[in-house]
């Protein structure tokens, strides 16, 4: 998944410079992914089995997880290269729309030319309320992690390049909030890059719209963390080839650390003990959030969404083909 | 380059799957994950990245195939502005990989980060014959454990 997202990223700055074509059903597929891991780490908690897949559970496969080769698609949560597939998942995701070529042009396809306050563009109402829904998903797989695990990096560079250690270890206590808010940082510093080098990237998208997007799912994330995105991207036109590099630190780098005990994470709890003749597994639920589209819906979203309500008519006309995929 | 075995790897399209357990029926877009082309002997693509970060799989059916992989100092193309003065028929510096791929030969590339062209051989001068070179062509998501750029799997003996 972290490569998808670097290709994506690619895709949407460079686009007819480096592809000849664009598939907007990928971001639904995308929003499924994003469900599907749900299901498998928050809903069921997979993250507990430790090991190989066992597929010789059957008689005591309760929950229905194994044998299930379904399994073997949920990135492991606690390993480095489990994570990072699972942060650039909920990147592709939670930025889904900023991504997405549909923001940047007229329900009619034409690249956007005037002032749009109300965020009318080329995705559907009803396309829009599953973006929310997912951003929504993302954003607990995320808090999820975080109350779970924390993320060791054994090389940070320093800010200030008189230091006189310029490499130090550092543990994060959100690290998924830094990613996305460092990742984001680096589309836009690409896009100027990009921009200056006379590449055009998705049709009609220029740097203030984007910049617009991002800051608009940034300010999900709280005052904190707008003020740090404010200031990472300050510092973002220095940035050296390393600092440069899309997907996070190398991974070589890094190292996973699992919390003893984790956090409390959802609104109720079971546990459940399964008892096997060779090993005790714990299993803890978390009772799903029913309300996803209010914790991923943006301002743009809302005024949108409030918008189309009060011009039906204009939502009528936005949905161009109603969304066969309801995610 | 490690080889692979025929078999796709067991997490080759999670889209699908997740489809099937979290969409309740809902028909995958398949003209968007799965298409084949046909080319005709001396057809060319230049350089290109398939777009949305889909990887792509190539069966080759009968001909000759030439895949020419492009990759920055990484391997891969990391670093945002890797693509700066970058033409599409130049590599300008970045590293090369050539491929030829027989009939019965798959070859994955994992999702679009790396820039590829393939051409399809004059079979009228190889064989004698004009023939259409045919292959078809899958775009997936890749599984998380698939870390090379391109894998190939050879014919059955």
């Amino acid at each position: 998944m972290l490569d998808t997202y670097r290709g994506i990223v690619h895709s949407f700055v460079d686009h007819i410079k480096i592809t000849n074509t664009n598939h907007p059903p990928v971001a639904s597929l995308l929003r499924y992914i994003a469900r599907f891991y749900h299901s498998g780490l928050v809903e069921l908690g997979l993250d507990v089995f430790t090991g190989e897949h066992r597929p010789f559970l059957a008689d005591c496969n309760h929950l229905n997880i194994y044998p299930a080769p379904e399994t073997c698609h949920i990135p492991r949560a606690e390993t480095v290269d489990g994570a990072l597939d699972l942060f650039s998942l909920c990147f592709l995701v939670i930025f889904g729309n900023v991504l997405d070529f549909r923001t940047y042009s007229t329900p009619d396809g034409y690249p956007l030319k005037k002032e749009n306050p109300y965020d009318a563009n080329g995705i559907t109402v009803d396309e829009r309320y599953n973006m929310c829904t997912a951003r929504g998903v993302c954003i607990e797989l995320l808090r999820w992690w975080s109350s779970k695990y924390k993320l060791r990096h054994t090389n940070v560079r320093s800010m200030d390049p008189t230091s006189t250690t310029p490499r130090h270890a550092k543990t994060y206590d959100d690290f998924p909030i830094k990613f996305l808010l460092e990742e984001s940082v680096l589309l836009l510093e690409y896009k100027i890059r990009a921009q200056r080098g006379g590449r055009e990237g998705a049709p009609g998208c220029s740097i203030s719209k984007l910049r617009d997007q991002i800051l608009n799912v940034v300010h999900l994330f709280g005052e904190e963390a707008s003020d740090q995105w404010d200031g990472l991207m300050v510092a973002s036109s220095e940035f050296c080839d390393e600092q440069l590099s899309i997907g996070g630190p190398r991974k070589e780098y890094l190292e996973v650390v699992k919390l003893h005990p984790p956090q409390v994470f959802g609104k109720d709890f079971f546990f459940f003990f399964f008892f096997f003749d060779y090993c005790s597994i714990l299993i803890k639920m978390a009772e799903p959030r029913k309300d996803y589209v209010q914790l991923g819906s943006t301002r743009l979203d809302i005024a949108f969404i409030k918008f189309s309500t009060k011009y039906p008519s204009t939502s009528d006309h936005v949905r161009v083909q109603a969304d066969q995929y309801d995610f | 380059m490690g080889l692979a075995s025929l078999d796709p790897p067991p997490k080759y399209s999670t889209d699908l799957l997740a489809l099937r357990v979290a969409g309740r029926g809902i028909v995958p877009p398949t003209p968007d994950i799965w298409w084949g082309t046909a080319a005709t002997g001396g057809a060319i693509t230049w350089f290109h990245i398939d777009s949305n970060g889909l990887g792509v799989c190539f069966t080759l059916k009968c001909g000759l195939k030439i895949l020419i992989f492009i990759k920055d100092g990484e391997g891969k193309f990391l670093v945002i502005n890797s693509f700066e003065d970058f033409e599409l028929d130049e590599a300008k510096g970045h590293q090369l990989e050539v491929f030829l791929l027989r009939p019965g030969t798959k070859a994955y590339a994992s999702q679009s980060i790396t820039i590829y062209c393939h051409c399809h051989s004059n079979l009228e001068k190889i064989t004698g014959l004009c023939t259409p070179t045919l292959f078809t062509r899958l775009l997936h998501y890749y599984p998380p454990s698939v870390t090379e750029s391109l894998f190939i799997a050879p014919p059955p003996c």
